[in-house]
């Protein structure tokens, strides 16, 4: 890989000011909620009937917003320092690469080191150790506990390393597709684009055939039992997805 | 060094460039001229790959022009251009690890010269300091085709000046195509070594301004003397106030006949008249 590339890269992770400080906002907010949480809860007081959003699914945000702010923001500024588009091109892709592995990363050790250990059983699940795949939102009657993404979408109980990859993977799919649909919003496809995702949702829905495809496809990307599968899925629809932006980036004005 | 052959940009029904031929082959300051609207910034943006062409061929190094394949020795930046809101100095560094063939010395000397703070960021820079930083970040880059799009828009004239200075300084270390576009002719006319006159999408005139200088001239004296003279000049503008005419020629001197006086023309003068704007009776 070029070093141009992947200085390309840094300059699009080093000018994401907004995407890392509206994260961090929301991140923050929910940290001191669950902290709050924990203090009460350690403190005897009722806490019953309360569940939590992991503070890890909110770092999800970052990559989301990334995707907007490269293609929106970044790629005018990048090519006003005299950087080129073929460089554009695979930076961006390393730089949502990156963002992908580092909040999967993240995500992680809040799932296994926060999440799971210290707030569930130990301050919300007191009289019941955690069971994996035991998730339960609150339910009335019963102690509430935390709701993290790499649980709730059943990857928690492929272990550590591919829960790490299977989030990752979603994460670099999301981040390629909310890229390109963001970089064609400037063209007529764009929202032609737009029409038809929103017609895919409100026909798909309530057509049984048709809704069984879409339960198929968002098994395949998110809950498929062969792990492996489900992020080889991710990873192909990426970077096809990805590589609508090739002729797209060679026909963007500044 | 850059072939362009029937060159057409269309936009609709609008026209932009109209098959635009024109060969550049060695190294020089260009100075594109043109009016508001005339096609300048369509033809610079075009030439770096910025914009597809819609007819015709555009090459450089002999390779073919295309948004798809911007070539590489090509650097086009236009006046007013956003930038990270950064510090001077790391928008220097960046542009050095985005660039190859970025020149880090030469940007950080000339920001030095032109007293840009480089400690500032970006957004806190006067327009005129904005204009002089991507100057500066555009002429290190030791590109071989260095694309200038109105760089002194906003400037003062001490600005301007700073921005001849750093123009001649650049092409003095580093011989190679500079193409600028602008309005302010006489200033320009101090660096540039040629000149390329766009009207509305076409090209004009491609001339050196030694050229220009021997060739363009004003013929002054009474209508009956100088009508007769213009038969055979190409007579690009006149003026007349009673029975004196001031013809604008563009062609070969001539020995003047008696009460005819023959003046320079200034480049702006040479403009107006040869795009069309000074034809009155």
């Amino acid at each position: 890989m070029c070093k141009t590339t992947i200085n390309l890269a840094k300059t699009n992770l080093r000018h994401l000011q907004v995407p890392y400080v509206l994260t961090g906002i929301l991140a923050g907010i929910i940290a001191v909620q669950m902290l709050v949480f924990v203090i009460l809860g350690q403190a005897g007081m009722d806490v019953n009937f309360q569940s939590l959003i992991s503070v890890g699914n909110f770092l999800w945000l970052l990559p989301l917003l990334a995707a907007i702010f490269i293609p929106a923001r970044n790629f005018r500024r990048v090519i006003n320092l005299g950087g080129k588009r073929e460089n554009f091109f695979w930076g961006s892709l390393m730089a949502y690469s990156v963002l992908a592995a580092i909040v999967s990363l993240a995500n992680i050790v809040i799932f296994y080191a926060i999440d799971r250990p210290v707030i569930r059983a130990g301050h919300f699940h007191p009289f019941h150790p955690f069971e994996p795949g035991a998730f339960v939102m609150s339910e009335p009657g019963h102690i509430g506990g935390v709701a993290n993404l790499v649980e709730v979408f059943g990857w928690a109980g492929n272990g550590m390393l591919l829960a790490f990859l299977q989030q990752f993977a979603l994460l670099f799919l999301i981040s390629a597709f909310v890229h390109t649909l963001t970089a064609i919003q400037v063209k007529w496809y764009g929202w032609v684009a737009d029409v038809a995702l929103i017609a895919i949702i409100s026909v798909f829905t309530p057509i049984p055939v048709l809704r069984r495809a879409l339960v198929w496809f968002f098994n395949l990307i998110i809950f498929h039992d062969v792990a492996v599968l489900q992020v080889a899925a991710c990873i192909v629809l990426a970077l096809g997805i990805y590589m609508i932006n090739k002729p797209v980036l060679a026909r963007r004005a500044i | 060094m850059i072939k362009i052959k029937n060159a057409t940009k269309q936009y609709g029904n609008t026209t932009a460039m109209d098959r635009i031929n024109l060969e550049i082959p060695q190294s020089g300051i260009y100075c594109l001229l043109g009016r508001n609207g005339a096609g300048k910034t369509t033809f610079m943006k075009t030439l770096a790959g910025h914009i597809p062409y819609t007819g015709g061929e555009i090459t450089i190094n002999g390779q073919r022009v295309s948004p798809g394949k911007m070539p590489e020795c090509v650097n086009y930046i236009e006046s007013g251009s956003v930038q990270f809101n950064a510090r001077v100095a790391s928008l220097i560094d960046t542009a050095a690890k985005l660039q190859p063939d970025f020149d880090r010395d030469f940007a950080l000397e000339m920001a030095h010269r032109f007293e840009l703070n480089t400690s500032k960021r970006f957004k806190h820079l006067s327009f005129g300091m904005k204009t002089m930083l991507t100057a500066i970040i555009t002429l290190a880059n030791k590109s071989k085709v260095i694309l200038l799009d109105e760089p002194t828009l906003g400037f003062d004239a001490i600005m301007r000046s700073h921005f001849n200075t750093l123009l001649l300084e650049s092409y003095r270390q580093h011989p190679r195509v500079l193409i600028v576009s602008t309005h302010l002719i006489d200033e320009i006319a101090k660096v540039t070594e040629n000149l390329i006159i766009i009207d509305k999408g076409k090209l004009l005139l491609e001339a050196s301004i030694d050229d220009i200088d021997e060739k363009a001239y004003t013929l002054s004296g009474a209508a009956d003397v100088i009508n007769p003279l213009l038969g055979s000049l190409n007579c690009i503008g006149r003026t007349e106030v009673g029975s004196l005419i001031a013809a604008h020629i563009y062609d070969n001197r001539i020995t003047p006949p008696q009460g005819v006086t023959v003046d320079r023309m200034s480049l702006q003068d040479f403009f107006i008249n040869i795009v069309g704007g000074n034809s009155h009776v």
